[in-house]
């Protein structure tokens, strides 16, 4: 039974360890498949939005952008180029004219003399431009330059050099009168140039700006053969870069926050200053900083094109960069640029918030999946907790039945498999209560038996030997007063001979009658007590009258089903008692009282009384409180035989010496019951002397 | 032997009885007093002087006790027990005369300090013949505590 036990709890061991384990993976399956499978989602719909389809012309947000803005840069490179080759034009057609216009030719011939007869090149400034005041010519021209500037509104200076000496001779700064400007570059370079218009850039001397300084030669009208010896005086204007070019490069907001066109000579001189610092984190001045960036350098190379690149902050940039001819000899680079991070801004933000979007999702798909797998493996946990509290012993545990699907259909074919379960067990553990009480009792009853039988072959061995010895001893005195003719005592001895067999016959008799009682069935029926006990009465009516006894029936003794001879036996014993040892005049009493929920028949005299020390032991076999009353002592023990048989209890009530005794005892109900009975009186046959 | 002066006590229920154990005294002339008691509570009641017994003249104190163990009101081990708990009591020699062989009783009694125990034999001559050694043995052989042996002969 035991081995068997073991065997059985180990696969269940195995199962307890196994279960858990798995429903976990469940889980944890769940949640990262759902996960992973939304970020992957996710991923691909974003990228592939934001890079495109791969082997597919679809260019992808990135890819779209990205032409588009280096389109429209190109564009307005374009645009810009043109605009700003159609201003120079201008302004080198005012030099031209300017500087081909008779009044200049004649004021620079007239005033170089004038000049340099008066001043010789000792007054400068104010005093000398005083001192050409009085001076028709100069007057004239100093009056048309001063109109240019202020008409046009374009030019900054406007200066007009000698050539010869490379001294100013007229300007509309009067302070710069008598400056010698021959070592400076646009006077170099008009008179290197010849007839045709320099631009350079420079910083004003005066201001510190950059200055774009256009500057031609302002020739002899008369002597126009030799280029060089004609050149009487050269032409400078100088127009404020950032002032002129700037408003003329702006593009109103069409290149974005970052947008930026740079301009930068030739030589990679910036023409206007930069928008942002340098990468040292110093603004860069023009015309002095030279830009080196690779777009620059292409440009200004004289090439064109749109590309993505990094500009002098070292930032992605996307750009257009153009070449821009300026004159013959010179050309400018011109950069169009926007930065990548405002181009790609809002892709970049859309596509962190795909990804955040994906990322919120992973997590939010995590905690569904731990939801469908909790949902899915919670019912199955739950059965194999109920599952393991059932193989611990609990046979009341029971899985919680949710809904109808495959799960809840498992718990609750479960549950009533735990029901059959509980229900076999359930009966099982009554049967072998049922069994274990009825061997409990039958054992009760065996000691009892034995107990009884053990005192029974004492009784033999001791209450007849007694009568044996007595027969022998006295046989023995009867045959020495034979020989001696003692025939007095011999008829006493012989008396006492007698007497002795009786009581051997006596006891044989109860023994038979005690044996009986266990055996004989009679029918039970339904007994009138309080007729019994008038036959009872009218049984031993010769006794009663011979002792003048007096008793007392009352008529409120029940029906009690049972043995009626038995339950006759029982009053003549009782009242036969309560006469024998009534003393004298008995009045002996039989009645009833109700107890608890039982009714107590009793039997009461007005005899000597039982010490409370034998109220037991007269009940007793072959217990004799006197010596001297007849009877074997078997009595009370056939009446506590009867009363048991039938279910019921009997004792004595007593108060004491020569209070009278009163014997009581009880009947069930419902008469003797049928398993009882049987088994009374099969048991009683053990008793039986025979046996 | 002072032999007038040896008391025996007899505690017998069974009046046969009574009068064999006498007669058998008599007939081995086994020199004593009997002084017979038919149940346990006269017999505790005499050696304890209770009641009518108070009287030592007239109660004196036995020599021998001969104890029937079953006896009405109170049982022969009871009386037993009580007499050898007794301070004064308990140097009485005891000897139990039964018809019980039962082990149990044998068992108890010595529990209870019994000197000897006797079984009734059923045989006349047996009978007579137990009662003859036990006169002899216990009245005549055995000392008692308290007596003079030189006083023994006179």
């Amino acid at each position: 039974m035991d081995s068997e036990e073991k065997g059985a709890a180990r696969p269940g061991k195995s199962f307890r360890l196994a279960m858990p384990k798995g429903l976990l993976g469940l889980r944890a399956k769940m949640a990262l498949g759902f996960g992973l499978l939304t970020a992957l989602v996710v991923c691909l719909v974003s990228l592939a939005t934001s890079f495109g389809i791969p082997f597919t012309s679809d260019l992808g947000s990135y890819g779209r952008q990205r032409s588009e803005i280096l389109g429209q840069l190109g564009l307005v490179a374009d645009l810009k180029k043109e605009c700003l080759l159609l201003w120079l034009e201008e302004r080198t057609g005012d030099a031209q004219v300017l500087s081909q216009s008779e009044a200049a030719v004649a004021f620079v011939k007239h005033l170089r003399e004038t000049v340099r007869a008066d001043a010789n090149g000792a007054v400068t400034g104010d005093s000398l431009h005083r001192m050409l005041l009085e001076d028709e010519t100069y007057r004239a021209v100093m009056r048309r330059l001063q109109g240019i500037v202020k008409s046009y509104a374009v030019y900054q200076t406007i200066q007009i050099a000698d050539a010869e000496r490379g001294v100013i001779i007229a300007s509309t700064n009067v302070s710069d009168l008598g400056t010698p400007v021959a070592q400076t570059r646009p006077f170099t370079s008009a008179m290197k140039l010849n007839n045709r218009v320099a631009i350079d850039v420079e910083r004003s001397p005066e201001t510190g700006i950059p200055c774009l300084v256009m500057s031609r030669t302002i020739a002899d009208t008369e002597i126009q053969d030799s280029a060089r010896a004609t050149a009487i005086g050269v032409l400078i204007m100088r127009i404020d870069a950032d002032q002129f070019l700037k408003p003329l490069l702006y593009t109103g907001g069409g290149l974005g926050i970052s947008g930026e066109i740079v301009l930068a000579t030739q030589d990679l001189n910036i023409l206007i200053s930069l928008k942002y610092p340098l990468r040292d984190g110093t603004e860069a001045k023009p015309p002095e900083y030279q830009i080196d960036t690779e777009l620059a350098v292409l440009a200004a190379g004289g090439h064109n094109g749109i590309v993505v690149s990094k500009d002098y902050r070292n930032e992605r940039v996307l750009a257009a960069y153009r070449h821009i001819r300026v004159t013959d000899d010179l050309g400018w680079g011109m950069i169009v640029k926007i930065d990548e991070a405002e181009v790609f801004g809002p892709i970049r933000k859309n596509l962190r918030n795909a990804l955040f979007i994906g990322f919120v999702g992973i997590i939010g798909a995590m905690i569904l999946g731990v939801l469908i797998a909790d949902r899915i493996s919670g019912p199955i946990r739950r059965l194999s907790i109920t599952a393991r509290d059932v193989e611990a012993g609990n046979l009341q545990a029971r899985a919680a039945v949710a809904g109808s699907d495959e799960v809840g259909n498992l718990a609750s074919v479960f549950n009533s498999m735990v029901e059959r379960v509980e229900n076999w067990h359930r009966q099982l553990e009554e049967q072998v209560n049922a069994r274990t009480a009825e061997l409990s009792e039958l054992n009760k009853e065996l000691q009892a038996k034995n107990a009884e039988l053990e005192r029974f072959t004492y009784t033999v061995s001791h209450d007849i030997k007694s009568p044996l010895i007595t027969i022998r001893g006295f046989l023995g005195y009867l045959e020495t007063d034979m020989h001696s003719g003692n025939t007095e005592r011999m008829k006493e001895d012989l008396g006492r001979i007698s007497n002795a067999v009786d009581r051997i016959r006596l006891l044989l008799d109860d023994l038979l009658e005690l044996s009986r009682i266990g055996r004989i069935v009679n029918n039970p029926e339904e007994v009138d007590l309080g007729l019994l006990a008038h036959e009872a009465a009218e049984m031993l009516a010769a006794r009663i009258a011979q002792c003048g006894a007096r008793v007392e029936i009352s008529d409120d003794l029940p029906v009690a089903r049972g043995d009626r001879s038995r339950l006759r036996e029982v009053f003549e014993n009782l009242l036969d008692n309560a006469i024998k040892f009534g003393g004298e005049g008995p009045a002996v009493k039989i009645g009833a009282r109700c107890q608890g929920d039982e009714t107590v028949i009793y039997v009461s005299d007005n005899g000597a009384g039982i010490d409370a020390r034998y109220h037991e032991k007269i009940f007793g076999l072959f217990e004799r409180l006197d010596q001297e009353t007849e009877g074997a002592g078997v009595g009370l023990a056939i009446v506590k035989r009867i009363i048991e048989t039938h279910g019921g209890r009997i004792w004595v009530e007593s108060e004491g010496r020569d209070k009278g005794s009163t014997f009581c005892f009880t009947l069930p109900r419902g008469g003797v019951p049928s398993a009882n009975k049987e088994n009374s009186y099969g048991q009683g046959k053990s008793l039986d002397p025979a046996h | 032997m002072d032999k007038e002066n040896l008391l025996i006590l007899l505690i017998e229920d069974k009046p046969d009885h009574t009068e064999l154990v006498i007669r058998a005294f008599q007939d081995h002339r086994v020199p004593n007093r009997i002084v017979h008691l038919p149940d346990g509570g006269a017999a505790l009641d005499y050696l304890f002087r209770r009641g009518e017994s108070a009287d030592p003249d007239t109660c004196p104190g036995p020599h021998l006790i001969l104890l029937d163990l079953r006896l009405p009101k109170i049982d022969g081990l009871e009386v037993l027990r009580e007499i050898k708990e007794s301070g004064d009591l308990r140097r009485i020699p005891v000897v139990v005369l039964t018809t019980s062989e039962a082990q149990a009783d044998m068992g108890a009694a010595y529990s209870r300090y019994v000197n000897s125990y006797l079984v009734k034999p059923v045989d006349f001559d047996e009978f007579g013949q137990l009662m003859n050694d036990l006169g002899l043995y216990w009245l005549g052989w055995n000392r008692k505590p308290g007596c003079d042996p030189a006083g023994a002969g006179v």
